[in-house]
């Protein structure tokens, strides 16, 4: 999807120096950005410090985006990119990833218990992922990107984002399965057939041939 | 189907992303099969437990933050070419009507390529054409020069959509590996068969693109400056 006209007239402003009309472009997006760059990095702070310096190289690097791109997109690529500098930095200064993740997400927190506890467990085992496998499951499976945008933040054609993304179900899948006493109680396995357990992706929309 | 021939496609059975027919085999299979049903159940809920992932909120003082770093920085990079034609030419309004046309125009700097004339559908007078102009190299190439030209019976249009007294627009720029498209949108102010020239010079080369623009009717209107 291309930028709308807004967006467009902000870049345009932007690019001339008003920063004040790059602040309102990016305003709306804060949220996403930050959400994609938590999921990849499992680290509330770094999110927040990688988010502000990609929105930085963004700021310095208008003129280089091209007008029949997303934006969104393209930030989103930026963003990526951020993060994985990032992360190679922390393995050259061999840190461990620390676990400091948003409120929301704090298991200490009352009432919710134990669904937060079921979602930190969840957290972790993406954490164990490959940020190879774990980059498509996060954009389309958490944060929403269609497959062709996930194509482009990634490089990748589409068939080997659906294939990174099968793989990374499957491994996630046995992970969480191998914690299945920690996850005594919060499994229901449903009858069968398609559709009968909600799960987000399930549709009742006839499969195109 | 067999058990290894579903297990890699039962995610896309459940986002429903398979052909017809190899979906209704999926749905075959596990329906006979009780491990691949279990293994279907297991995937279900895990996609579930994603899609009920909470979705942090930026911290509030990010936007505070990134206005202190955006204070110390100095204007984005040179104006690129691109955006000196788009303030010229109202690129947003690329969509406009349905006379909107688009030409690929490949120039590899490298080897050489024939210019060949392309020909969009006839415009009627008096009516904004938007025309993509494609630049495609197989590496990155700086310091490049566009050219775009417009022959007698085509303008330049500003940012309302009106034609200007602008028949040429000419910068400095590069090209980046892969394609770049610039989106020009021109006004035919007369009818004939007018071009639009397309130069792209690094060096002592260039390559040089005709894209064709007909325009049929009469002219009803006038151009700034009392021309046309």
């Amino acid at each position: 999807m291309a930028s709308s006209p807004e967006q467009l007239e902000l870049i345009r402003r932007a690019r001339n120096g008003d920063k004040a009309a790059f602040e309102t472009l990016v305003a709306p997006l804060l949220d996403r950005l930050f959400g994609l760059a938590v999921q990849l990095m499992r680290n509330h702070d770094d999110a927040s410090d990688v988010v502000q310096e990609a929105l930085v190289k963004v700021y310095r690097s208008l003129g280089s985006f091209r007008g029949d791109a997303d934006f969104f997109v393209w930030v989103s690529r930026i963003v990526r990119n951020t993060v994985l500098d990032e992360l190679k930095r922390a393995v050259r200064r061999h840190e461990e990833p620390t676990e400091t993740l948003p409120e929301s997400l704090d298991r200490s927190l009352e009432g919710k218990a134990e669904q937060e506890e079921l979602q930190h467990i969840v957290q972790d085992c993406i954490g164990q992922l490959s940020v190879k496998l774990r980059e498509p499951l996060v954009m389309y499976d958490i944060e929403g990107y269609a497959y062709e945008d996930i194509s482009q933040i990634l490089k990748l054609n589409l068939g080997t984002v659906k294939s990174r993304l099968n793989r990374a179900r499957e491994a996630l899948r046995q992970k969480l399965i191998g914690q299945r006493h920690k996850l005594a109680g919060w499994i229901e396995i449903p009858d069968d057939g398609v559709g009968r357990s909600g799960g987000g992706k399930v549709s009742n929309e006839v499969p195109t041939s | 189907m067999k058990c290894q021939q579903a297990e890699p496609i039962l995610g896309r059975f459940l986002d429903r992303d398979l052909p017809a027919g190899r979906f209704a085999a999926v749905e075959e299979h596990v329906r006979d099969c009780r491990g691949c049903a279990e293994r279907l159940d297991e995937l279900r809920w895990v996609l579930a437990q994603l899609e009920a992932q909470p979705h942090p909120k930026a911290p509030s003082d990010l936007a505070a933050r990134l206005h202190l770093r955006l204070a110390a920085e100095a204007a984005p990079a040179r104006r690129t070419a691109f955006d000196i034609v788009r303030s010229v030419l109202n690129w947003p309004s690329l969509g406009l009507g349905a006379a909107v046309a688009a030409a690929l125009m490949f120039v590899v700097l490298r080897g050489v390529q024939p210019n060949v004339g392309i020909q969009v559908a006839a415009v009627p007078v008096d009516q904004n054409v938007g025309v993509q102009i494609a630049f495609g190299v197989d590496r990155d190439v700086k310091d490049v020069t566009f050219d775009i030209k417009l022959s007698d019976g085509l303008r330049f249009v500003d940012a309302k959509g009106q034609p200007v007294n602008t028949q040429e627009v000419s910068w400095k720029g590069e090209l980046m590996r892969g394609k770049t498209v610039v989106p020009v949108t021109v006004r035919g102010i007369r009818p004939g068969k007018w071009d639009i020239l397309a130069i792209v010079r690094k060096n002592q080369m260039a390559r040089a693109t005709q894209i064709i623009v007909p325009v049929e009717g009469d002219t009803s209107s006038g151009l700034p400056g009392g021309e046309g």
